[in-house]
């Protein structure tokens, strides 16, 4: 109880001391970013010799740095008839970010919420084995299986087009199958028996009634899978080479010859995070909203 | 709000509908020649980069602007793709990819073979290269332990060397030279490099390009220990990547064991120096008799004392401090390990750095580096006095014995095996060009390196860089290793037995982080010599 | 006649489920079953080059060798000690990634829905990292451990340079990273609680101390629990970002089970493949019932509103 021991104006220790954690957190994630920030505007003999201070005079911020790392950021694609790979720029990687983000996570979420959906609120005894199956699957180490699936996916004509690359991202993903599992299972029958009395189908009851009481899980699972989407450069590499994505440029940025050098490294960072974190920062009240997981809303 | 929302995700769905268009969009224009044959070559853009294939394909392409390599088209186009999949990508994706010749790395070879996935090139490997007016064929320009190698127990040849990769020693012979870091016939540190009266070095004949420079690790001690005396931090080399000096000391084992070091990797031939006992001043008494390798007995390799000798010599680097300060930092990795060791001569900020551990191909990893170093301080690659240090040998008896080194990287060229029947003939044209002496000579010339066959120099040898010089000097009198075999229990056993991984099976993949963590070279080696045991050998055939 | 609707209902229910799962069976039945059958299978497989062809192919064992697999397994485990320390590494990186993780994130979900001062800022500063790719976190990351602190602080090295403390600076790592989406998850859910339950707790004179176990520990439970459930499942596949610390070279004992496997498979000559096969079968054999394991102790032994 010596915890939550009220301080004269009413806040509890506890909260001082949560407060002080938070704060520290806070300049942990900061300080690193602005060290990055102006680290990646050192030459790198500068950096050899003093990694940690400021530049000292104006000319010693070489901001052209960040216009050398422009120039190598760009990706390679590769036309689908003759295979060739020719340079592509950002505009470009940016559509198929875009697209492959916002795809492949509409699809991994729906289908993760679909058979939550079924496995939660449906007795039948095949719901007891897909959710064994779900765990099951999410606990194989599926390693290595890279060759296997490439075949597989050039078999089935799905491998390199978008409708293949969306169709394997419609899997069932682990933890947000429970998620939805756990937030359809604790909702009322009576919420859905009135609907059924009244003649309504399942779909529509899945639709109208069930989806809107979990909207907060829906809308941050697919936020959840639309970042780890973005991030994701692997897959564009593998499976859809006519298709480079921004996180496949940085991949390929940092790979190259180019970036031998710490303040390049840092700036091919800084440039790919600072954009995102201050679009993040400006949005978060609309995209973290009110979402949950699990719980009940 | 809610409206605005509804836009943004309409656009999305937009975007994603429109995706394949987009995709297919600057098909039109694909640089395509369709009046000429097409090759498709795909090249692993590491160290080795892709300025010589660059230049190879521009000098092919003309020499065959007039031949008909398909029927109704004149000429060749050659398309290039430099980028660094991993060969496990390659090979994965051989039968669907539309390059036809490869220059990739970390190749292994056998497990490739298995895959199928390589064309059989024995026909353009055995014929003399007599339409280029050569008279050896590319075979014989192989060392002879390659031969072996690349030669398949059905007698075949799938693939052909590329570059050379070992990981050796760079020193900076101006600083060398300032500070009088040569050894006299004495075992003094008085010499510079151009100096009369050097010590003969490590292959003990006097007027070659190890004059002066240390034969063993007691001298190579003595020189670290002038180095520190006069300021010097000894070397550096890469602490992100821990495996350079894993390498590195796989090339101390093999230069160690000489002649019989292949044994490590195809498990067959005589071990004569294995490890009876070690004597409280690390004295080493060899068994004897010496001990006949083969599949049943494997772990006896375990047991040789060029273990003992390569992690002891770890060990008296680390704890003797030869190091630069920062070649444990993780944050350093090989390209910024390489700019300490070129800055450090000429700024004011950082300790000076005599030598580098590195692969062969370091320089070309620095080009940008040299570049800047030429605006900094006036010296690009051509006008640095850097060089191969030969390796020192463990032992007095071992001086004057010929090196033994082994290949890091394993780039090989080939041909995959899904190659249309009518584009074989360009393709194994393509390939025996880029083998021809003036092609070699080019790869010299544009990259700083050496492709890995044997091929006299001495045409362009007195134009190249001083490194270039180093490396064609070094590797001209060597034994050449490749690091792997097709012994099915090497295949088997790929983690517990190649270079780069078993160390890592015992301990700290790195044999220097191993000792870093505490372990004394005793301790590392006896962790090794009882791993496997006559029992536990038969569980892993 | 109530049967007869029942039956009705149910056949119609029966339909509507399929159509639904579809499309998440047909994605299953190929990449999941489809492309790890192999694995399955290869347990009992060994590994053979046809001296004319040089091909490989995998074959059946055969009766009398039938588990050569395994053994081959067990002698690796006990030869290398390697495996054994990446499951001692897993599991401490399960207790302290995942339990301190869920603590911490806990408390500072609890801050956060009380609309404490510069809630709404921490709680994007917490998210923050998550949405920036780890191959970005960790070179920023790394870079500052390795080269800020031995400067500010007069370290020989840095923390991560320094064997005594690489683990620890990893699992930190972990840990400062992957606040965000379980801080987003129970405050969320902490939010969603109805005002007029603690309230009316607080009516009855209940301390915020029993009011986070008794009412607020409760609500947000299935939350908790699905995190623990996917903690536990991932015990054997959890890489602790050290691909992005590490690439595909070897960390000797800093390395998990996930990580251990992942690295060898992606060296792995094709004999070489059936050990890892094995591997990944047999730990599935003990992931599997732990998992449900998990599920069911958490089902029972849960705290349950008063």
């Amino acid at each position: 109880m010596k915890i939550f021991k009220k301080k004269s104006k009413g806040i509890p220790v506890f909260m001082i001391v949560s407060f002080a954690v938070l704060l520290a957190y806070a300049l942990s994630l900061i300080i690193p970013l602005i060290w990055s920030g102006y680290t990646s505007l050192k030459d790198w003999i500068a950096y050899a010799e003093d990694p940690v201070g400021l530049p000292k005079k104006w000319k010693d911020w070489h901001w052209d740095n960040y216009k050398a790392i422009f120039k190598a950021f760009k990706g390679k694609k590769e036309i689908a008839a003759t295979g060739q790979f020719v340079n592509v720029g950002i505009p470009t990687m940016l559509l198929n970010s875009v697209w492959y983000a916002f795809g492949t996570s509409a699809c991994c979420t729906l289908v993760s919420l679909l058979v939550g959906y079924v496995v939660a609120r449906f007795n039948f005894k095949f719901c007891g084995w897909i959710y064994a199956i779900v765990i099951f699957q999410m606990i194989i180490p599926a390693v290595g299986t890279m060759p296997s699936e490439l075949r597989m996916a050039t078999n089935l004509h799905l491998y390199n087009t978008v409708y293949g690359m969306l169709f394997m991202k419609s899997y069932v993903s682990g933890l947000y199958f429970l998620s939805f599992y756990a937030a359809l299972k604790v909702i009322p029958k009576d919420y859905t028996e009135a609907a059924y009395l009244d003649g309504a189908g399942n779909f529509s009851v899945m639709v109208k009634i069930m989806f809107p009481m979990v909207t907060g899980v829906i809308t941050s699972v697919f936020l959840l899978n639309f970042i780890a989407f973005w991030n994701d450069y692997q897959t564009p590499i593998l499976y859809m080479p006519s298709f480079p994505t921004l996180s496949y440029g940085l991949y390929h940025c940092t790979q190259g010859s180019f970036m031998d050098n710490v303040p390049y490294r840092l700036g091919a960072c800084m440039m790919l995070a600072l954009p995102l974190l201050l679009l993040f920062l400006v949005c978060q009240k609309k995209l973290l909203g009110n979402v949950s997981l699990g719980g009940l809303k | 709000m809610k409206k605005t929302w509804t836009k943004v995700l309409a656009l999305l769905c937009a975007a994603t509908a429109c995706a394949p268009i987009a995709g297919c969009g600057g098909g039109g224009d694909n640089g395509i020649d369709n009046t000429k044959t097409q090759l498709f070559v795909f090249n692993y853009d590491g160290g080795v980069g892709h300025k010589w294939l660059d230049a190879v394909v521009a000098r092919f392409e003309a020499d065959f602007a007039e031949t008909e390599f398909t029927e109704g088209k004149k000429g060749v186009q050659i398309h290039q793709r430099n980028d660094r999949t991993s060969i496990e990508q390659l090979v994965a994706k051989m039968s669907t990819s539309r390059e036809e010749v490869f220059f990739a790395e970390n190749v292994n070879y056998y497990n490739c073979i298995a895959e199928g996935a390589f064309l059989d090139i024995t026909d353009i490997m055995e014929k003399p290269l007599t339409e280029y007016g050569e008279t050896e064929s590319i075979v014989d320009k192989l060392y002879p332990d390659q031969k072996d190698f690349y030669q398949a127990s059905n007698g075949r040849y799938y693939a052909m060397p590329h570059a050379q990769s070992p990981t050796l020693i760079t020193y900076d012979a101006d600083l060398f030279d300032k500070h009088f870091l040569f050894f006299d016939q004495e075992g003094e540190l008085t010499k510079r490099s151009t100096d009369e009266g050097k010590s003969y070095g490590a292959d003990n004949l006097p007027g070659t390009y190890d004059d002066g420079l240390p034969a063993t690790y007691e001298e190579f001690y003595t020189l670290c220990d002038t180095m520190i005396g006069r300021g010097i931090a000894p070397m550096t080399w890469s602490g992100m990547y821990e495996f350079y000096m894993t390498r590195f000391s796989a090339q101390l084992r093999a230069d160690f064991d000489g002649a019989e070091a292949d044994v490590a990797y195809n498990l067959n031939g005589t071990m004569s120096k294995l490890v009876d006992t070690i004597d409280e001043d690390g004295n080493v008494t060899y068994k004897d008799p010496v001990t006949i390798v083969d599949n049943t007995n494997g772990y006896e390799i375990f047991s040789s004392a060029s273990y003992y000798y390569t992690f002891k010599f770890f060990e008296d680097i680390y704890t003797n401090e030869y190091y630069f300060s920062k070649s444990f930092n993780t944050s350093v990795s090989h390209t910024d390990a390489q700019r300490n060791f070129l800055l450090s001569r000429f700024s004011s900020k950082v300790q000076d750095i005599g030598m580098l551990v590195e692969g062969l191909y370091w320089v070309n990893e620095s080009s940008s580096a040299f570049t800047d170093m030429e605006s900094y301080a006036n010296s690009s690659l051509q006008e640095r006095n850097l060089r191969i240090m030969p390796l020192p040998k463990a032992t007095e008896a071992q001086v004057g014995e010929q090196t033994t080194v082994v290949d890091s990287l394993n780039q090989m060229a080939f041909i995959s095996a899904y190659i249309d029947e009518d584009k074989k003939e360009l393709a194994k044209t393509f390939l025996r060009y880029c083998e021809t002496q003036k092609s070699l000579e080019e790869f010299v010339q544009t990259t700083n390196l050496t492709r890995n066959f044997k091929v006299d120099y001495s045409n362009i040898y007195d134009d190249l860089a001083p490194y270039t010089q180093s490396i064609i000097d070094f590797l001209g009198g060597v034994r050449y290793l490749m690091p792997a075999s097709d012994n099915p229990i090497f295949q088997k056993n790929y983690t517990a037995l190649a270079d780069d991984y078993q160390m890592g099976t015992i301990s700290d993949p790195d044999p220097m982080i191993a000792i870093k963590s505490g372990k004394t070279a005793e301790q590392l080696f006896n962790a090794f010599r009882t791993k496997y045991n006559a029992n536990t050998w038969k569980d892993i055939l | 006649m109530k049967t007869k609707a029942m039956n009705q209902k149910k056949k119609k229910d029966l339909i509507f489920c399929l159509l639904v799962l579809l499309v998440p069976m047909v994605q299953f039945a190929i990449f999941y079953v489809g492309v790890n059958v192999n694995s399955f299978v290869m347990v009992f497989q060994k590994y053979e080059i046809n001296e004319e062809t040089l091909r490989g192919s995998y074959k059946f064992q055969g009766f009398a060798h039938l588990f050569d697999n395994f053994k081959w397994m067990f002698t690796t485990i006990r030869n290398e000690g390697l495996f054994l320390s990446a499951l001692k590494n897993s599991f401490i990186a399960f207790f302290v990634v995942t339990l301190v993780g869920i603590t911490l994130a806990l408390v500072f979900s609890l801050y956060i829905s009380k609309k404490m001062p510069g809630s709404g800022l921490f709680r994007a500063l917490l998210f923050a990292p998550s949405i920036l790719s780890a191959m970005v976190t960790v070179l920023i990351f790394r870079s500052f451990v390795e080269e800020v602190f031995p400067t500010v602080f007069h370290m020989k090295e840095g923390l991560y340079a320094n064997l005594d403390t690489r683990f620890g600076t990893i699992l930190f790592y972990n840990v400062w990273i992957g606040f965000g989406t379980q801080v987003l998850m129970y405050s969320g859910a902490m939010s969603g609680i109805d005002p007029s339950i603690t309230e009316a707790a607080k009516l009855d004179g209940a301390k915020p101390f029993r009011e986070f176990f008794s009412i607020t520990l409760p609500l947000i439970y299935p939350t908790i629990q699905t995190f623990l459930i996917t903690g536990v499942a991932n015990l054997f596949l959890n890489q602790i970002n050290l691909v992005a610390f590490e690439g595909m070279d070897t960390l000797g004992r800093f390395m998990t089970v996930g990580y251990y496997l992942f690295r060898g498979v992606e060296r792995a000559t094709k004999a070489e493949f059936l050990l890892y096969a094995t591997y990944g079968v047999s730990l599935t054999l003990i992931a599997a019932p732990l998992t449900l394991l998990t599920r069911w102790a958490l089902d029972k032994f849960g705290p349950s509103v008063e």
